[in-house]
This record gives structure tokens, sequence and C-alpha cells, in this order.
């Protein structure tokens, strides 16, 4: 199996109502919000990007619960959007919360 | 004194003539019930002729173990429908004779006494009070009808104004014209005169409806019902009361065609047009094409009632081979629907697949306590199960067609082979979870409804919701009452159906009927769109019917939108006639499948050579083309792969004496192995 896991923290910024397939599974999808601090040839540079996330079963019904704008750390998979569309899609497995971080703030 | 012969006829596929010894003094009639040795068997059968010249010496013939002697013999006119059926298409006598005789009188080991069998009710008719056993001695009683409008009269006037003996009439009505009144009318002059009338619907859902009309008119009449619902014991008293002319009026789906009928005086075909009238499967025929025939036969009225004709028929009462009688208004004085068009686009918004001006219109007539229905001619939830990620899409193992995804019990089914398997929780093919559905079918539409409508009673009717009669008559009654105000259907619930109260009717989607490319799938639509509007308004308040389509601009919307049927039953002909399709040319399939296609066109390529070696060998076979092998549209059915062949003359006889011939070959060549083969005359799809 060739590698393609990735972990990234993101702000939930668009959700689609929850959906579930013919055989019930639940389905999430949405929009993350991505900015960061990132180190590259040698120096410190800005990234910020929004992109599009899914997440099924259990992680979708975590997903649908949060509060827009929530703030989380996803891990997952890309794939692509549609057949033999070039867009990719991030497929969220695990998801954290930063609730208490987010409070402490406060 | 020499030794008589029976030649008997046995309810079964192949060879199903056989002789008999018959005793020299034994009183022989042609059609008396007899059961006979066959093999190891004994089946019950009918004398077909008497005397013949026989195939074997009759010193070494059986004799007939049962006579049947207190049953009447089968009516005359009936053997030569079956004689009839059998030598035009091309199928053995024994199959139609099944449709004749009930199973459960077949299946018994010993003679049944006819007095054994007529105890009690005659087939499940709506009063239960009449039995068929009755004998009739007064006149039977009918109660007044309403009184006929004008135009009601005229046509009424016209309908009788035929000449005695055989005379075939279109009763060309538009919905809601008063054609059953008519109907009514021509069944109690019938009565009167001491004769049966038989009237066929073209569905087992509208029995009982017709039924009811029919017992309340002429209560003591002794009616009859026949259709496949019947039990064994149901089936066998009808017959039983039937061979013996002790049913007045029979009413029945297209296999009641095949009733004995002794005292016959009119025969009655609503909805003419409709398919139903065609069996496909096992012995085919057309009701409607047989119910012509008896007529002629038995030198009685037959009508045929509709307000959107088939076109062969329309043909017919064009070039004056059949009366044509118009209703052009509705009985009720209430003008015939306003038929609106709806343009849809790709991006414009839509709730439950209703475009908003229809939504609005919905929502307005379910406030105002009123009916409204929506016709999606597609069952199940969603047509497509697909997955986004990878483009698979949910096919049917044994058939070439995608599977429907079916939300009320969570199943993929193939609506052509009946396959069915649980929903898969993956994409079999890249395993991502996330499958879609596409498309939307009447559970979708209820589904979606229901959200929004709750209060206002939503009712599906399709064959998944009723399949039974039984069923489908409650919701017919749930539906008459008014209970439910929103219907969403499918074709089921546009024929011949009168459901007071609705005064709305949407076609959510009806453009696919008009980019197929079948022969007749305009006509089809047409037929169906006219139909199914023809529900809206039919008492008190106008109706009103919107269309939502893609090509509100196509012809053919612009003839619904007027309801000129004639018009565009007119303008298809000419196209037809241009074109050479029938009605203007007769057709023949030869129709072939196989594990593999190859197989199929293999044959079918040796078959047309074989035709057209022999095309020369009669002068008017010159008439006769055979066209080319072709796979079939949808190629793959139930695991088979089919492919076809087109034959057509403009001559009829001609394509009979050659499709006779060819068939007589085709039957002599080596059986080829899993290859099945048959052929069709007068098919409905090419």
């Amino acid at each position: 199996m060739g590698a393609n896991r990735c972990r990234l923290t993101f702000d939930v910024t668009a959700r689609d109502a929850l959906r579930y397939t013919p055989a019930g599974l639940a389905v999430s999808e949405g929009e993350g919000w991505h900015r960061s601090m990132q180190c590259e040839v040698g120096r410190t540079r800005e990234v910020d990007f929004r992109f599009h996330w899914v997440a099924m079963g259990d992680v979708a019904t975590v997903m649908d619960a949060l509060p827009m704008g929530a703030e989380v750390t996803g891990e997952g998979f890309f794939a692509a959007r549609r057949k033999g569309g070039r867009q990719l899609q991030l497929h969220l497995t695990a998801v954290q919360w930063h609730q208490d971080e987010e409070r402490k703030a406060q | 004194m020499s030794e008589r012969v029976a030649r008997v006829l046995v309810p079964q596929a192949g060879k199903c003539l056989f002789d008999y010894r018959v005793p020299d003094m034994h009183p022989m009639y042609r059609g008396q019930l007899v059961r006979v040795p066959l093999g190891r068997r004994r089946v019950l059968g009918v004398v077909w002729a008497c005397d013949p010249e026989p195939e074997v010496p009759p010193e070494r013939l059986k004799p007939i173990a049962e006579w049947w002697d207190d049953w009447p013999p089968l009516d005359p006119v009936l053997l030569d429908q079956i004689a009839f059926a059998s030598d035009y298409y091309l199928n053995p006598l024994g199959e139609y004779l099944a449709f004749v005789l009930p199973p459960a009188l077949r299946r018994r080991k010993r003679q049944v006494a006819l007095a054994a069998v007529t105890d009690g009710a005659v087939g499940e008719h709506a009063t239960g009070e009449n039995t068929a056993s009755q004998r009739r001695s007064e006149p039977v009683v009918t109660t007044p009808g309403p009184r006929l409008t004008a135009a009601q009269a005229r046509a009424y006037a016209q309908l009788t104004a035929g000449p005695t003996g055989f005379d075939p009439v279109l009763l060309f009505g538009v919905t809601g014209s008063g054609k059953t009144e008519c109907y009514l009318r021509l069944i109690a002059e019938t009565l009167a005169a001491g004769r049966q009338a038989l009237v066929l619907v073209p569905e087992i859902g509208l029995v009982p409806q017709t039924t009811t009309r029919v017992v309340a008119r002429f209560p003591g009449a002794r009616i009859g019902v026949w259709h496949s619902d019947l039990n064994a014991r149901e089936r066998q008293r009808l017959f039983a009361a039937l061979v013996q002319g002790a049913v007045d009026c029979l009413i029945g789906t297209r296999s009641a065609i095949f009733a004995p009928m002794p005292r016959l005086g009119l025969i009655l075909v609503d909805e003419e047009h409709d398919a139903s009238y065609r069996q496909f499967e096992g012995a085919p025929y057309s009701a409607r094409d047989l119910a012509l025939w008896r007529g002629k036969a038995a030198q009685v009225r037959v009508v045929l009632g509709s307000a959107t004709p088939s076109l062969e028929r329309w043909w017919d009462s064009e070039r004056g081979r059949i009366r044509r009688v118009t209703l052009a208004e509705r009985a009720t004085g209430v003008p015939l629907p306003t038929i609106e068009l709806l343009p849809v686009t790709r991006e414009a918004p839509r709730t439950a697949g209703l475009v908003p001006k229809a939504w609005e219109a919905l929502k307005e007539t379910l406030a105002r306590g009123e009916q409204a229905l929506l016709f999606l001619n597609r069952r199940g939830f969603a047509p497509t199960l697909y997955c986004a990620h990878c483009g698979w899409v949910q096919e049917c193992r044994r058939c070439s067609v995608r599977m429907v995804y079916h939300r009320v019990d969570s199943r993929m089914r193939c609506h052509h082979c009946g396959w069915s398997i649980a929903v898969p929780e993956v994409c079999p093919t890249c395993g991502n979870g996330g499958l879609s559905v596409a498309g939307q079918g009447t559970q979708r539409l209820e589904a979606e409804l229901h959200a929004a409508f709750a209060d206002h009673g939503v009712v599906r009717i399709d064959r998944d919701a009723c399949q039974t009669a039984a069923a489908f008559a409650a919701l017919r009654k749930t539906v008459a009452r008014a209970d439910a105000k929103l219907l969403i259907g499918t074709q089921m619930i546009a024929k011949g159906h009168d459901f007071p109260a609705l005064s709305l009717v949407i076609v959510v989607g009806a453009d696919a009927g008009l980019l197929a490319a079948e022969t007749r799938a305009t006509e089809r639509l047409m037929q169906q769109l006219l139909q199914v509007a023809g529900r809206a308004g039919r008492r008190g308040q106008p109706g009103r019917v919107l269309v939502q389509t893609r090509y509100p601009d196509h012809p053919f919307f612009q003839q619904l939108v007027a309801h000129d049927y004639a018009a565009f039953a007119n303008t298809l002909l000419t196209e037809r006639k241009r074109l050479a399709l029938p009605p203007f040319v007769h057709q023949a399939l030869l129709r072939a499948d196989a594990s593999r296609l190859d197989v199929a066109v293999e044959f079918l390529a040796a078959a047309k050579a074989t035709g057209e070696a022999m095309l020369g060998q009669q002068a008017q076979w010159r008439a006769v083309r055979l066209l080319d092998v072709v796979p079939l549209r949808i190629v793959r059915l139930a695991g088979r792969e089919r492919a076809q062949l087109v034959v057509e003359s403009s001559n009829r006889a001609a394509l009979h004496t050659f499709l006779r011939a060819w068939r007589e070959r085709l039957l002599q060549w080596p059986q080829r192995q899993g290859l099945r083969w048959r052929l069709e005359v007068d098919p409905l799809d090419t």
C-alpha cells in the first residue's frame, strides 16, 4: 500500500446536512480552513488554504455535532472528489476537537 | 358396424391431438368433455373432431376413459377461436385450451359431477347473492340509470344503429365522457334479449369498480368475474356456470376471452388500446383482436372503448373497416382539464423534483382540501446506485440494466428479472463507503412529500404498494373516499379510475417516453398522459394538469395541451405510412436467446438465410421482407442474451403462409444447446 496519510488542524467553515447512504452509513461533508506556520528551506512561512473534507460512520456523527467554526485536528487520507477529477478531498478517519483549548483561550 | 373414433384435444404444449376409440352406441359431440388415457396419466380434454380419418387403425386405439356426459359441450365458437388463435399466433392448440379448462378440474382423478361444482356463488362477484345454479325464470331487473346527456344519447343511438350480427365499433370518448353508461345500456339490451355480455377490462385492479357498477344496475343478474386471482374452487364453479350458460354478464381480464359463452350477445373491450390485452409469455394472443374475431364468429356487436385508441384500430375506423362513434365532451358538463407545460432546466431549483410552480399549485390544492395526483412512472426509491469515486454503478447480475434502490425493504431490485440483493455497504470495486443514489422513484417522492404534507395523507400506488387485487381495492377505496389527499402513482393509477375529488394532476417526469427508440413509445406516452390527465376534475370543479418537461416546444406536447388525440393519431399515421411501419405493414418477430449473444445471432442469421432462400418459392412471398438481425436494446435479461429479426409484409396472408412454412423448416433443425427461439406475430415492440 502506498503512503497516503495526512494530519491537519482546521476550522470547520461549511458543512452539508448529515446524510445516510442506502446501506445506512452516515456521511458528513464540508469545507475546512487551515492556517499555520511551516518550515521550508530553513525558513518559516505562512500556510493558508481551504479544502473539502468528508467523514463517514462515527466520525461523520462527530463532525456533524461540531459547532460551526470549531477547530479540530483530523487524520485521514486524500482521494479524488469525483472520478477522473483533479480536486482532492480529505477523508477523515479520526478527529479531535480542541474544545478545552478554545475554552482556555476565552 | 365399424368402430368410431374421437380426436381429442388435451391442454398441453407440443402434440395435443390424439385419437381414441368410441363405443358404437355412445353419443359423441364436438366440444364434449372427456378424460382420456395419455401415457401413464389420464387427462381431461375435449372432443375436437368426430370420426376423423384416423392416423392408426381404430382397433389399436385406446378407448376414452370417462365421458363427462352431464357437462354440456363447449360452444363451437370457442372451439373455433382456439383453432384460430393457434393458427394465427403459430402456437400449439393445447396451450389455448389450457386457458379454458380450470386447472383444478384437470387435476381431479375422477369425473366431477356438474351438480357438485355448481352449488355456491359464481366467482367473487360483488353481491354474493346470485348463484350460478339459479335457473333464470324471470327477466333481469334493470335499475334505472342516470339520464343520458344529449351527446351520450346521440352516441348511444349511433352505437345501436349498426347492423344486426357482427358489428365492430370503436367508441372514441374523451376521459369522463360517460363511456361506462353507454356500456351499461348496451348490456341491459343484451340481457333483455336473453343473451350474454362479455366485458373485458385491461387489468385486475379495474375489475371491482366495473363489477360494482354492473351489479348495482342489474340486481338479480348472474354476474361472473374472471381474473387470475380466483382460487381453484371459484375458478371451477365459474367454469361450470359458464358452460351451462348460467352467467348473464362476465367481467374479466384478458384471458376471459377464452370463457365459454354459449349465448354470447355482446363483447365490450374497455381501454382497448391497453397493452395488457396482449400476452407474450406462454401462448401468445391479443384479447382485443380475439374479441373482434369472436364477435365475427358469433355474429355479435363488439364495442372497443377508449379515449386514446390504438393506432391500428384508429386506422381501421378511418378507413371504414369498423364504425367510429365519438363522445367529445364530458358527461358532467365540466370541461376537460387544462394542460399546462412547465419547462424544467438543469439549473432550475426543484423541491422533491417539482419546479416552484408545481410545488405552489400542490400546496394550494391541498389547502383547499382537494386531491392531487403526482404521476411518476418509476417504481422504487432511486433508479441508480453509484460510487462517485470510481464510477461504479450497481447493475443486475443477470440483465444488462441498472438495479433500482428500494428503501422500503432496503434492497436493490432488478425491475426486469426480479433479482434482488441487499444494498451493498461499500463500493465493490474501490471500497468507498460513501455510495450515492441518483434519480427519483415513487418511494423517494413519497418520502420527500411526506416530510412536507404528512397531515394530508400521502398514498403511494404502484406495483410494490399493492401486489394483490385486494390490496389495490383497499387503496382505491381510501382514495375514492378522499381520506388521502396526495396520491403518488405509476401508470397503474392512470387507467380508467374514477376519483371524484381529484382536481390537480402533476406529471413529474415524462420525457423518457419521448426519447425512447421503440416505434410505439410516443403513442403509449400520449395515451398514458391523456389517461392520467383524464383523472382530474371528473366531478364538480374543472381539473388542472401540469406537465414537467425539458422539451416544452416539442410538437407532441402541443397536441397534448390541445387534448387532440385525433390530430395526434392522424399525424402519427401519416408518419407511419411514410416509414412503412405498422399498421401499414404486418410484422412478425423471430426472437432468439442463449447464454451468449453470438449463439443467438448465429441462429437468427441462419434463419434469415433460409427464409430469404424460400422467398422465391411462392409468388406472393415476394411481398415478404426479412430485416437485419439485431441484438435487443436490453441485451441480457435473466442471464440470457437476446437478439431478434423482424419479418414484414404489406400482405397479411402472404406473411402468414410464409411464417408457417418458415417455422416448419426451423423446427426441423437440430436442437442447439441452450438456444431458445420463438416467433411472435404482431409484436408490440420491435
